[in-house]
């Protein structure tokens, strides 16, 4: 038997399926965390009889006509895949919204059981639901549920509920006969409006509240203070430097530091095993590329788990919606809106859920620009680049994380600002979004979801960036005659012939050695790979425990192993943030801007922005430090007035295409 | 190469082959960051 999960975003879809099945997929308190469906096998205790029972959890949905494309998912299963029963998740808080899409999904003939989930919140806003009438009126079984509890929580009566209908084959009764003909908008808006008079009596006959809506509770106080529009930002600027002080300079640290201990200690278990008979070339590329190269990478582990621990705590107290709204103002002055900020905000964990969040956003222009954009947020794979350069070039200090993340927000303002130019599409689009309940966020929820993430790292050390690390080792050990490289002569290998062209470019960026530019190339596999190779051409196996390697003070003896400055080293951060991300990603950029020619612009236009970025870093950075410019400077200079230029040209031929579109306008009105 | 040799060898092709064994198997699966579905389509093809 199949079973459907549907219903309104935020009424707690993912976290039932959580809990029927077991799983562990990710959830947010704001609308719009899931975009793709997924499916699982109901728990054993909920299924007592043992059937064969499938759940499948679909993104949430207002109506049965599509707003946006993670909408179309849920509409077309329901539609055509032909589901046994659907479960209609229901917001006991918040009926009135919820029942539009319930009497929509009645209509279709399949069995309903209706959850009337968040059951536990309603004493405590002072609603009371008659649960038998609202079930005689709908003609289906209403179930009250609290997903997020482990026990009592109405599953397996909701459960059972769903096997009996599902069993009894019964078509489904609608208690709403559909309205007007649709043929025309005017039938659709005709329809819409009995379907919301008759919700409305529904509400009005099955629910008491005895606290008005109208009433200003204590989160809407809360509310005043944390999404105002001038306290808003320095609270998301103070939250986000807690976030970052917490992972990378109180908590993550000490933890790493012992982390790093065992890794060291394999490594010298290995190295005492292997003994003096190995092979120096086979030994040092067990020990140097795939130990130690994996080891460098995995030593942020501690460090990555702390900052997505924190976050999932924000995610699930309700804050993050509050900075869309936040964020709402500045967005809507570059053709975005508030909304844009939910694939920024999945971004932080990783790039391609956040580009898929852009499926939310309904304006085709504003989806694409988020999905060009949405990547030049730090994301998990990011942060060990951070926290290295962070800790070894300015003393773990908090400032740097949480300036580059808000240097993602600022170039995604400016990169909207821009294609907003190019395109000429100048329309506007209004954001309304509803915000969760504030809650106490739950600390089981927060370690799931970090560990999750921890596993998913971990794998990812243990496959590609183990696989890209042994790889680097090999074309740095050997020259092209197939010759193992002297050590005094590391610019012979063929790593360092491939890299040294590519290195030249970066001369104006203060970063123009053949390891930093290998270290960034494959960081296009993945950007952990960054670090990793960093670690395998300069044959560091420890990034954590600094002080060790009396690396941390001056500066001067960092940059006698990097060969670079602090100013420099922030430009190569820089440069590696803000230009295009991992494979992986641009596959995922791909799929959502569904044009060759869309992405083709959003690669170019990532690699001209990380080299502006890197470039301005270095360049006023050198300027205010030492009162002179940097290497490379009349080169790089040409390089950025030459794309600066081509932007600006793009921008000019967009504005006729802005008149293009006003034109449009008017016919249309 | 020494017995030794061999055998650091053969530790490194097995760890090698295990871990692009693994990005293999992800891909064909359809997964689009190796070890992480957590945002891909779940939906058992039937």
């Amino acid at each position: 038997m199949r079973i459907a999960l549907a219903g309104n975003p935020n009424s707690g879809k993912t976290t039932l399926f959580n809990a029927i099945t077991g799983k562990v997929e990710h959830v947010g308190n704001w609308p719009g965390v899931t975009v793709e469906k997924k499916e699982g096998d109901v728990k054993q205790n909920l299924n007592p009889r043992k059937e064969n029972l499938v759940v499948v959890d679909l993104p949430g949905a207002y109506s049965m006509s599509p707003y946006t494309s993670e909408e179309s998912i849920t509409k077309d299963f329901v539609q055509n895949e032909n589901p046994d029963v659907i479960i209609n998740i229901v917001d006991a808080t918040n009926l009135s919204r919820s029942l539009f899409f319930t009497t929509q999904l009645l209509e279709l003939g399949i069995p309903v059981v209706v959850a009337l989930n968040k059951s536990d919140l309603t004493e405590a806003k002072g609603i009371a639901i008659n649960i038998p009438t609202l079930s005689d009126i709908l003609k289906c079984p209403v179930i009250a549920t609290v997903a997020t509890k482990s026990a009592n929580n109405g599953l397996l009566e909701l459960m059972n509920a769903a096997i009996i209908v599902g069993k009894s084959q019964k078509k489904q009764t609608a208690p709403f006969a559909g309205g007007a003909k649709k043929a025309s908008k005017e039938g659709f808006e005709k329809a819409d409006k009995k379907r919301y008079a008759f919700v409305n009596d529904v509400v009005a006959e099955v629910e008491k509240r005895k606290i008005s809506s109208e009433k200003q509770t204590l989160q809407d106080k809360v509310d005043r203070i944390i999404a105002h529009k001038w306290l808003g930002i320095p609270i998301f600027a103070a939250i986000i430097y807690l976030v970052f002080s917490i992972s990378q300079a109180w908590v993550g640290p000490p933890l790493a530091d012992i982390f790093v201990g065992w890794i060291d200690l394999f490594n010298e278990t290995v190295g005492s095993l292997l003994g003096e008979d190995v092979n120096p070339v086979i030994g040092a590329l067990l020990l140097d590329g795939i130990i130690g190269g994996v080891g460098a990478v995995i030593g942020f582990l501690p460090l990555i788990m702390v900052l997505f621990f924190c976050l999932a705590l924000l995610e699930d107290c309700g804050y993050m919606a509050r900075v869309a709204v936040v964020m709402d103002r500045f967005f809507k002055k570059v053709g975005l809106s508030g909304r844009s900020i939910i694939p920024m905000i999945v971004g932080t964990g990783c790039g391609i859920p956040g580009v898929m969040a852009t499926r939310t956003i309904k304006n085709e222009r504003q989806r694409r620009t988020m999905a060009m954009l949405t990547t030049f947020m730090p994301c998990g794979a990011k942060l060990p680049i951070i926290a290295l350069f962070a800790g070894v070039f300015f003393g773990e200090n908090s400032w740097v994380g949480t300036s580059m993340y808000f240097l993602g927000i600022f170039v995604i303002i400016i990169g909207a600002l821009i294609i907003r130019q190019i395109t000429g599409d100048f329309s506007r689009s209004y954001f309304i979004m509803e915000l969760p309940e504030y809650r106490f966020p739950s600390i089981k929820r927060a370690a799931v979801s970090m560990l999750m993430r921890a596993k998913a790292f971990i794998i990812k050390a243990g496959t590609i960036i183990l696989v890209s690390n042994a790889v680097v080792h090999i074309l740095q050990t050997f020259d092209w005659q197939f010759q193992v490289v002297a050590e005094t002569a590391p610019e012979t290998s063929i790593l360092a012939s491939i890299a040294t062209p590519l290195a030249v470019l970066f001369i104006p960026l203060g970063f123009g050695l053949w390891q930093f530019a290998a270290a960034a190339v494959t960081g296009f596999i993945a950007k952990e790979n960054v670090v990793g190779t960093l670690a395998v051409c300069f044959g560091i196996t420890n990034f954590i425990d600094v002080e060790e390697l009396a690396l941390v003070g001056s500066g001067s003896e960092v940059s006698a192993v990097f060969g670079i400055g602090a100013v420099a080293a922030l430009a190569y951060l820089v440069f590696n943030l803000f230009t295009p991300p991992c494979f992986a990603a641009i596959g995922a950029m791909n799929s959502e801007l569904e044009s060759r020619k869309w992405l083709t612009g959003a690669i170019a236009f990532q690699l001209g922005m990380g080299y502006v970025l890197a470039f301005l870093v270095y360049q006023i950075g050198t300027l205010v430090s030492t009162g002179s410019l940097g290497q490379g400077f009349i080169g790089g200079l040409i390089a950025v007035a030459i794309m600066v230029g081509f932007v600006v040209y793009l921008m000019k031929k967009g504005s006729k295409n802005k008149q293009i579109f006003a034109e449009m306008q008017a016919v249309k009105l | 190469m020494s017995t030794v040799d061999f055998v650091v060898v053969g530790v490194i092709a097995l760890i090698l082959a295990l871990a692009i064994n693994k990005i293999v198997k992800d891909k064909k699966k359809g997964v689009k960051c190796i070890g992480c579905d957590a945002c891909c389509d779940k939906s058992r093809k039937r």
